[in-house]
């Protein structure tokens, strides 16, 4: 995991939160959410192709500018997670991660889900052919599934899938 | 020969079958198919996705997802319940490239609206159709006429529609219709205001107390970047101009409402006194929040603050040379503008941010920069 640092900078009339790039490995960009604590911060790292992924989310607090872990990726251990933060969801009640992950494979990518606190990714998807690949997706606004279209050939043909949260990610999480 | 009745059942059973299997749409051809290992379900067959591609949506209520297949004109809007209970339904047929896309889901996810072309009409000609959101009968509500556009009002009451009065006039009329019991009642279209001459539909905007509908019309020909801006009371009225110095610069935002609905801001246009104004509804009384002698030139993508009080907005600082984009804000009310961040990435016009109120503060993020303000 590439080493990070939060730097947050008091301005005279207005609180400013940078969250810096840190060794030219890690790049951030902001993630919005609905529950009203804040912002997140996707910190993006350069891989060994040059290609980025989303390895980790921060929450910046509105009211105390605080900056917290919240929530990192990364199913195979090998460095990657999220494709890009607009393959990167929130579920309305900010509970559940949904992300794109490519798997190195062009053009492959699987859909992974995971609950923001405490369990580790795991992938839902239905397209599970070799050079099938997810396109987009959209989380259930009451947290019980993921939809998403994909294609199982890689000829373009797409059709919709649902996969419901695995059960065994289920646990009682606390969340705002 | 003659066959026994059950035996012709049978026979008409199978053709029928077989005839469905064969003519059927691609996406009934599936129905809570086991997808792979990882527990995935297939809602629908192989759509056809066009050239732009097809967009899909998941209603607010969570229950289906409503999605189009086809391309050109021979465009379909199906739905499928999410929990596979039974296959995908058409909706409407007859949708088009142009405004395939344009659907919307009530807020109660019962009800899916749409354009369509009537068969055999031009692909200009369109109506405006409800449709139950589980299949059933649809029920045009307007038209055909010649480039429908429409929107709900916020609280989901009352359609406000437009259509240009000839399929080459640039000329529409503003409509409304009630939110009824569709399919039930008849549908009656009340015509707010007619001829308005170099419509710009894109522009309509419904206030968020759902009181008064903002509409404009570019000032041309020749094409300007110049623009008039109107308003009229959703029940019916005179129409009052609220400026004709309105910008449509390919930077300036569209006009907004205050979340209140009594104050309109707007871009202005170089031929007026603001880069950016402030207009009350009920009096025309404008505010130059930003005058053009102040120097910032375009202000690009204003926004207003969720408690009504601020506008916060991108422009080039007066002192600078260059194009470096920085953040300001300043009252709603009128008064000195406040820089609340420099110099933003790039310099770019792609910043992107949006306001939120937390407790009895205004807080603005950034999507380009890095980093979240906080302001009051």
């Amino acid at each position: 995991m590439t080493e990070l640092r939060i730097t947050a900078i008091d301005h005279a009339d207005s609180r400013l939160i940078a969250v810096p790039m840190g060794q030219n490995q890690v790049l951030g960009r902001l993630i919005e959410t609905g529950d009203g604590m804040g912002v997140r911060v996707a910190l993006w790292q350069r891989l060994g192709d040059g290609s980025y992924t989303v390895v980790a989310l921060y929450r910046v607090g509105y009211e105390d500018g605080a900056v917290a872990l919240f929530g990192e990726f990364g199913p195979g251990g090998d460095g990657r997670g999220a494709i890009d933060d607009y393959h990167l969801l929130l579920s309305d009640d900010g509970a559940w991660i949904g992300y794109l992950y490519y798997d190195g494979l062009a053009p492959n990518t699987k859909l992974f889900v995971q609950p923001v606190v405490g369990r580790a990714a795991q992938r839902v998807d239905a397209a599970d052919v070799a050079y099938a690949r997810v396109i987009g997706f959209a989380m259930d606004p009451k947290s019980r599934y993921v939809v998403y279209n994909a294609n199982q050939d890689g000829m373009g043909k797409d059709a919709l899938y649902v996969s419901y949260f695995p059960d065994d990610l289920k646990l009682p999480v606390i969340h705002k | 020969m003659k066959l026994p009745r059950p035996a012709a059942l049978l026979v008409l059973s199978v053709c029928l079958s077989l005839a469905w299997l064969v003519f059927a749409p691609e996406p009934l051809l599936a129905q809570a198919e086991p997808g792979g290992a990882n527990g995935g379900r297939k809602l629908t067959g192989n759509l056809t996705t066009g050239m732009s591609g097809r967009t899909w949506r998941i209603s607010p209520d969570g229950e289906h997802v409503v999605f189009t297949s086809g391309a050109q004109d021979q465009i379909g809007l199906y739905s499928v319940p999410v929990d596979g209970r039974s296959k995908p339904v058409l909706l409407g047929a007859n949708l088009t490239e142009a405004w395939a896309e344009r659907y919307t889901i009530s807020a109660d996810g019962q009800w899916v609206y749409y354009l369509a072309s009537p068969a055999g009409s031009s692909v200009l000609i369109n109506e405006l159709v409800v449709a139950p959101v589980s299949g059933g009968m649809t029920t045009t509500l307007f038209g055909p006429a010649p480039y429908i556009a429409y929107q709900l009002t916020p609280d989901q009451t009352q359609i406000v529609a437009s259509a240009h009065v000839t399929e080459s006039s640039d000329s529409a009329n503003l409509y409304v219709l009630p939110v009824q019991d569709w399919g039930v009642a008849s549908i009656t279209a009340t015509q707010l205001v007619t001829g308005i001459a170099n419509y710009l539909a894109n522009l309509t905007l419904i206030a968020p107390d759902g009181e008064t509908i903002l509409f404009a019309s570019w000032d041309g020909p020749p094409i300007s970047e110049r623009a008039t801006l109107y308003a009229v009371p959703t029940g019916g009225g005179a129409v009052r101009t609220l400026t004709d110095h309105l910008s449509l610069a390919i930077f300036a935002a569209s006009p907004q409402f205050s979340p209140d609905g009594a104050t309109v801001v707007y871009p202005g246009d170089a031929s007026g006194t603001c880069a950016l104004c402030a207009v009350k509804v009920a009096t025309g009384q404008t505010v130059e929040l930003v005058p053009y002698a102040a120097g910032f030139g375009i202000v690009d993508a204003p926004q207003i603050s969720p408690d009504g009080e601020y506008v916060v907005f991108q422009a080039s600082p007066p002192t600078q040379s260059v194009a470096l984009e920085n953040l300001f804000s300043v009252p709603l009310a009128g008064g000195a503008i406040n820089t609340l961040a420099t110099v933003l990435e790039d310099g770019g016009r792609s910043i992107r941010f949006s306001l939120r109120r937390i407790a009895n503060r205004c807080s603005i993020a950034l999507s380009a920069i890095r980093t979240a303000l906080m302001f009051r």
